[in-house]
């Protein structure tokens, strides 16, 4: 239910695996000399790393300011990285119910909805919890349900209550049809809430 | 910071790289601090702190052919090649597919509907039902996107028919929950004796 930053670690780690590797290959390229075999323009293999005299580069107050900035944007961006590794729930706010505010104006908060929806789940046979989330507008809601169910459950009979009342109940609520549902299941060994199969044992006496 | 907006995104994904970006964000952080932290030295005393002069004599004296600079190359196209597997390799599915049940559209669903199924609930769903089954002590399973492993133990000598046993129940079971495709079931069954 939780999202991640997929697409962006993607994203960032090809650009940085290009950037990586093109600069590895071009060293070696310089260094075994095939680059100046290829553009004699380029450098030579005996040829100094450094050309200039590293006091003089770093002298000037403008390259301190330079390597702070480029501190700060590398730090920055280094932390917000490591920030958006953190799962988000991104939950909708709050859905605006009215049609014209001059009217009055209803607001619903999402997590209320999505409690109601919760505690129904709640209530069907073999069920153990739910969470769900709601995301979208309140033209265009996304539900998004985590349901655990025992290890006995019938799953498609949950899932055929979960479609036929739950859903329906939240859409006659809005108001609207919803424009995504989502399902996830687990299973857990716990008791069920509604619904409990109570284990006996005995003994035969004949 | 809402990275999707506030929409939904598929419930059934493949790993989201974090421990690479975990630590690549570390160490563009530790950059970013060792840089301002020179910065900041050269500003308050005047001078570029000490630990730079090592990094920069090493500079001074090198060549393109000098070992150290071979072994920089190798290293960053390592790197690099190792940060292109890990963002191009898939990975995983977290879950498995399950097919709502057939209602004949009377669901108020204008758009999609994803039922998934966590690998891990899969295994234990599997294992679960393979201890209902006559013969079996105690059962444990891995799942994966497209099979399901069950590791069986038992106190029967002869253990061919209850393997045969299992898979069919465990089987059924799974393809009673909706799952779709059906997952390939497979079991090691050790004697107990």
């Amino acid at each position: 239910m939780r999202q991640h930053a997929g697409a962006m670690n993607r994203t960032w780690l090809v650009i940085l695996g290009i950037l990586a590797l093109a600069g590895g290959v071009l060293i070696l390229l310089a260094a075994s000399g095939t680059l100046h075999a290829m553009s004699p323009a380029t450098v030579a293999a005996e040829s100094p790393v450094v050309t200039g005299d590293l006091h003089t580069v770093f002298g000037p107050a403008s390259v301190t300011a330079i390597v702070l900035v480029a501190g700060v944007l590398m730090g920055s961006l280094g932390l917000l990285w490591i920030l958006a590794q953190i799962p988000r729930r991104n939950p909708a706010d709050r859905y605006r119910l009215h049609q014209d505010p001059a009217s009055g104006t209803t607001l619903c908060d999402a997590s209320v909805l999505a409690s109601a929806v919760e505690n129904q789940i709640n209530t069907l046979p073999g069920v153990v919890g739910s969470s769900a989330l709601l995301r979208g507008t309140a033209m265009e809601p996304d539900l998004t349900m985590k349901v655990t169910v025992t290890n006995r459950a019938d799953i498609q009979h949950v899932l055929h209550s979960i479609n036929t009342r739950v859903i329906p109940d939240l859409s006659t609520a809005l108001e609207t049809p919803l424009r995504r549902t989502g399902i996830q299941l687990e299973v857990s060994g716990r008791n069920a809430i509604a619904g409990t199969t109570v284990d006996t044992t005995g003994t035969v006496i004949y | 910071m809402s990275r999707h907006d506030g929409k939904a995104t598929p419930l059934r994904h493949r790993p989201s790289r974090a421990v690479p970006a975990l630590i690549l964000g570390t160490l563009l952080l530790a950059a970013g601090v060792a840089l301002v932290w020179a910065a900041v030295a050269r500003l308050v005393t005047g001078s570029w702190p000490v630990y730079l002069a090592g990094p920069r004599d090493w500079l001074t004296g090198l060549t393109w052919n000098d070992p150290g600079v071979w072994a920089v190359g190798a290293a960053a196209a390592v790197v690099g090649v190792v940060l292109l597997a890990a963002a191009l390799v898939p990975g995983r599915f977290n879950a498995l597919r399950l097919q709502a049940p057939g209602d004949g559209g009377q669901i108020p669903v204008a758009g999609a509907q994803e039922i998934v199924m966590t690998r891990r609930a899969v295994a234990r769903y599997a294992a679960a039902h393979c201890e209902y089954v006559d013969g079996v002590g105690s059962a444990s399973a891995t799942a994966s996107a497209r099979a399901v492993h069950l590791n069986v133990t038992t106190a029967l000598h002869e253990t061919g028919e209850l393997r045969g046993r299992v898979i069919a129940v465990v089987r059924e079971r799974l393809a009673g929950t909706g799952l779709n495709p059906v997952p390939k079931v497979t079991a090691s069954v050790r004697s107990k004796e």
